[in-house]
Parts: C-alpha cells; structure tokens; sequence
C-alpha cells in the first residue's frame, strides 16, 4: 500500500536539529498507516530532513511519519511586575493525525498557555512548536481553537458567526459558502443560519462555535475546556456530539479539561502534567473495549475506573 | 379608548397585548391588567401636563401671580403665533438645533476616532492619561471666550463650544468602553490571524456599539448646554439668543416661550437618538456586552 520514500515532515527550514523526532511516537505507528497515504499529499518536510533521518538508521517507518503536532523542550515565562512566572518547563509532545489527546492537569499549569503557544498566539521563551512540519511563528489557521465559552457574536447571525474565520483570513468565496452551508445542514443548524445567538440553546450554540472553526479547515482542532461552561447534561450530549464531528470531519484534536473522566472518555492518548510550572508527568495510552467508541459509550468500559483511579493519583489533588 | 395618550415607545407593546387572543381566561385577565395599568400611567402624565397648564393660566387670569414676571400659557400662544408669522420661528429653532446637531456629531465622532488611536496605542493613551483627566474636569464653558476670539463671533464658535463640551467624556468613555471589551473574544479572532484592524473592525467597534450609543445620548443634552451658553455669549440669532434678549428688555413671554420650544426640540432629538439607536440595535442584536 505505502512504499514510497521519505514521509518525514516533521522538518523546519531553518533550525538543522532533528534528534527531537524519535520519542514515544513509535508505539503509534501501526495505528496511523491507514493515513500515511493522506500524509503523502502534503508533506512539506525538506527532502533534507529525511535523509538525514535515514542515514541516522531511523528508518522512514517510524510514528513520526504521522506527527502532525510536535512540541520540542517547551518553556514558557510570564515576566509581570511582581515577578516572573515559569508557566511551562521543558514539554515535549507529539501528536499523530487523527488523534484525540486529551491534556488534564491542576489550575494554572499552564494548559491553555500550552495551547496558546500551539496556536502561535504566544511566543515560547524556549523550545519550538511544529505544526504540519512547519515552525510556528504566528497564528495559523491550520490551527482552529475553540475557547471554554462559544463567543458567538450577539450582533452577528449564525451564518455571519460561522464565516468569521473565512472573512478575517479573507477566503470567503462561494465554494466556501458553499461548504459552510453544508456544514451547517450536517449538523442541523441549516434552518438557524439567519437566527441570533441568542435564540439558540447552549448546545447549538457550541456547534455552531466548532462549525466556525471548521470552516477555515484547519487540521488540528485546540478545545480549552470547551464543555465546562455547560451544565453536566448538556456537556455529556455535546461533548458527545462534538466528538462525532471531530471524528467524521477527520481531524486532530487536542483536548484541556478538568475533569477526568471526560479526558478518558474522548482520548486515545491522555497527558497528565504537574502542577507550576508545569511539566508532563505521564502519558496514557488509553484502550477501551467498547462497541462504539463514542465519549459515553467509553465510560461504560470495564478499563475506564482504572484508567480514571491512576490519573486521580498522578493529579494528587488535596483539599 | 386611550388612544391620543399613546406616548412613543408604548405604542408598540400596546399593539402586540391586542394581537394575542387564543389564550388561557386567566392570562387574559392578567393581560387586561397590564394593560389598564398602562393606560393609567399615561393618563396620569396626561393629567399633570394639562393641569400644570391649566394652573397656570387660571392663576395669571385672577391675577394671583404677576403674568408680566412668570408669563401665562395664552400669552406664550400668542407670542409663538407672532413668532410664526414673522417666520422668526422656524429660523431660530432651526438655527440653534442645527447647532446642536452639528456640535455632537462632531463631538461623538471625533471623540470615537480619538479613543480609537488610543486603543491603537497604548503608550500614547498612557501619556495622555493626566492631560485628560484635567481637560476633563475643567468645566468647558470656561474656554468659550477664547474659542471667541481665535474663531470669531458666530455659530463656529457656539459649535466648536458645544463640540468641546461632549469631546473629552466621549473619548473617556469610548475608550473605556474599548478596553472593556472581553479579552476572549479578541482572542477568538487572533486564533484566525486577524490583525490589529481586523481586532477592531470585527470585535471592538461592534462590540461597542452600545457605549458609544450611550455617548451619542449623553452628547444630545451636553451639546445643547454648549450650544446654549455659546448663543448667550457671542449670538444674534437661535433660541439662546431669544432667551437673553427677552431676559434683557423684560419681556418674559418671548424667554418663556423660547424655553417652551427649547425643552420640546430636546426632548425630540433625543427621541430620535433612541429611534436611531433601535434602528440599528435591531431585535436584541445587542445584549448587553
Ligand atoms: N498573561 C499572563 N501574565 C502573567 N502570568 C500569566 C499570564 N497568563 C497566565 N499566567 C500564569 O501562568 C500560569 C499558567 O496559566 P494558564 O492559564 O496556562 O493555566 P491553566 O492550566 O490553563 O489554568 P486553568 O486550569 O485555571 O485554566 C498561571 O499560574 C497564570 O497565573
Ligand atoms: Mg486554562
């Protein structure tokens, strides 16, 4: 099925400093084939890069083909007047296509400086961030973020909401409309494009937010605690929902909560960090046997109390 | 049944409570007090603004109050008459509302366009932070000679004396108004690379819309202070003009009148800002931000 040569884009045109690539990203090889020829269509790796990487003996079959996101030696200091804060230290991640990571870790670690630094609205005092095998040195909309609440815009209609991206990247044509427009009849929202926000429920209205992040196609999704702002119902049917077009629209996420089980519930893979300044203190790989891997189904697994007791322990919360 | 009494804004509430029909007795009833109530509200305003009127002239008729002092409503009437028909009327009120309209236009818009190059840049806004806090409190009648004698006597200076008078509070409050707006939403649009225009033209204009409505209403009345004083100092025509010159020859039914006129342009000004404001605000586009 695959055998060409060099699927290696993980390169940076500048920085020649290639031994970051090789971590745990290997156990995920298997998994991701199935998108290398996906990945074929867009490298944009230096030529370099890979053959570097081959005469290292790294071998081109390596996780990292798949690596969409990669977070190198990550620090990041907020410098204020009564001081300087180190929000992050030394973070190193890398996130396959197609993967839903989850990242949980105490209050003000560092999890949406983390995102932040992704989405290139922050620059890192150290370490660098790659995304689709270029440094990030700005925001991008190949990153689409969706923050804890939607930001509907209250003076502006569903429609107008959803194409907000597609205006300021000003990429607003009629094959976009177009392909707004049948986002929004998928998932429902069609008959509400000329509505309000404020005549929406809260569940729409998180659609209605991610619809305006897809509709910039970006290929990684960033959601900040985007549930927490729903009351519990709602946020197991929306988290629900949003997993479903996340997993249909064929995109990466990386998801920050609070809450645990909802860390599990979604994720292949969950990151625990430490508390200030934050660091990564371990990786779950999660598998669940269930029928459907859907967030609600997941907690129904026999795996999901084990999964949800080790990560309580590593979050070593005291009251 | 009430009908006359209708003042702007009850209209609209009045009609939709006669719309709804297939309903509960109950609710009918509850409807039907709401609506009485209502109605005796306007009633009620009705009746003071008849009353005081009625007072009035009835007092200057037995002559328990010096009509040559206070004036009485049928003198005022045939003052606005006379008015009319050496069409000093329409020229005045015309003369003092163009004023004012200009004044805070001017004002509002200026003021906006200030506090957005200080939203742009932080440091300047910074710098001039002590300078407007001053300017601020000065009261600005007090420049009005000065604007006298570098513009002259005539309707610029009564303008740019109205204009100064709404400037300052306009680019405090704007400006406040700018800053206020929730960091996430600037946010949300900096996820999509917008840049420091698009922050503004998408996110912080609109969504100070409502501040900067709330300026334009505030203008209205301190534009008609400025624009009052100004014709007081320097005019030969406009209602401020009619007022001082009545006050000086002692003819109190021309002051009284002109003040009349005066209260009624006011008040329909700042209807209309509140119309313009719906117009726009249309159908709770605007919640509060
Ligand atoms: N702009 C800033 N200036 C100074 N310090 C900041 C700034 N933003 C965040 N911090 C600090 O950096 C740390 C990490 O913040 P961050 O918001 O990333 O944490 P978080 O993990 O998302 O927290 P929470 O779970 O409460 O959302 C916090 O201690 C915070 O006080
Ligand atoms: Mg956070």
């Amino acid at each position: 099925m695959y055998t060409g040569e060099a699927y290696f884009c993980s390169g940076t045109q500048k920085s020649p400093n290639f031994s970051f690539t090789v971590y745990p990203t290997k156990l995920y090889t298997v998994l991701y084939i199935k998108t290398i020829t996906q990945q074929v269509r867009r490298i944009k790796g230096t030529g370099l890069m890979s053959r570097a990487v081959k005469l290292a003996g790294l071998g081109t079959e390596d996780g990292i083909l798949g690596a969409i996101v990669e977070v190198h030696n990550l620090g990041m200091k907020y410098h204020s007047l009564n001081g300087e804060v180190t929000a992050l230290e030394n973070i190193s991640l890398t996130v396959e296509e197609g993967e839903f990571v989850s990242i949980v870790g105490p209050s003000g670690c560092g999890k949406s400086t983390l995102l932040s630094l992704i989405a290139g609205l922050l620059h890192p005092t150290e370490g660098s961030v790659i995304v689709g095998g270029r440094q990030v040195t700005g925001a991008a909309h190949q990153v689409g973020y969706m923050l804890q609440k939607d930001y509907l815009f209250e003076w502006r209609t569903i429609f107008e909401n959803v194409i907000l991206g597609l205006e300021i990247t000003r990429t607003l044509n009629n094959a976009a409309r177009d392909r707004v427009l049948g986002l929004l009849e998928t998932y429902g929202l069609l008959e509400f494009k000329d509505k309000y926000p404020n005549q929406l429920s809260g569940g729409m209205r998180q659609r209605a937010a991610l619809i305006r992040t897809l509709a910039v196609d970006p290929q990684i999704l960033l959601l900040d605690e985007a549930f927490s702002a729903l009351d519990y119902q709602t946020r197991l049917a929306v988290a629900e929902d949003i997993y479903g077009i996340i997993k249909r629209e064929n995109k990466t996420a990386i998801l920050v909560t609070h809450d645990i089980a909802e860390s599990i519930s979604m994720a292949d893979r969950v990151v625990v960090m430490t508390k200030r300044p934050g660091t990564i203190k371990r990786f779950y790989s999660i598998s669940l046997t269930c029928d459907r891997k859907t967030p609600i189904n997941c907690r129904e697994a026999p795996e999901f109390r084990y999964y949800f007791n080790k990560i309580w322990r590593d979050l070593d919360i005291h009251v | 049944m009430n009908r006359g009494f209708l003042w702007l804004g009850s209209m609209k509430e009045m009609n939709w409570l006669q719309k709804d029909i297939s309903i509960s007795n109950e609710h009918k009833e509850f409807l039907k007090k709401v609506k009485i109530r209502k109605a005796s509200i306007l009633i009620a305003r009705g009746f003071i603004l008849v009353a005081f009127f009625a007072l009035w002239e009835l007092m200057a008729a037995l002559k328990l109050i010096d009509s040559f002092i206070t004036s009485q409503p049928s003198r005022i009437i045939d003052t606005l008459a006379s008015l009319y028909r050496e069409g000093d009327l329409f020229y005045h009120t015309g003369v003092t509302c163009f004023e004012t309209v200009i004044g805070f236009l001017l004002g509002t818009v200026t003021g906006t366009v200030i506090a957005v190059v200080l939203w742009w840049s932080e440091f300047l806004s910074k710098v001039l932070e002590p300078y407007l806090v001053v300017l601020n409190s000065l009261p600005k009648i007090a420049l009005g000679p000065i604007f006298i004698v570098w513009i002259g006597a005539g309707p610029s200076s009564i303008i740019a004396i109205a204009l100064t008078i709404s400037l300052i509070v306009t680019i405090l409050e704007v400006l406040n108004g700018f800053i206020s707006v929730d960091q996430e939403k600037i946010k949300l649009v900096r996820t999509f690379g917008a840049s420091r225009t698009q922050v503004l033209m998408k996110v912080v204009l609109p969504s100070s819309y409502p501040v900067i409505i709330n300026a334009l209403k505030v203008n209205v009345g301190l534009s008609w202070v400025g624009v009052i004083v100004g014709e007081f100092l320097v005019s030969k025509a406009g209602l401020g003009y009619l007022i001082v010159y009545g006050g000086q020859v002692f003819q109190l039914d021309l002051v009284m009148t002109s003040v009349l006129i005066l209260s009624i342009a006011a008040a329909l000004m700042y209807q209309g800002v509140v119309y313009l404001e719906k117009a726009l605000v249309k159908s709770g586009k605007h919640t509060a931000v």
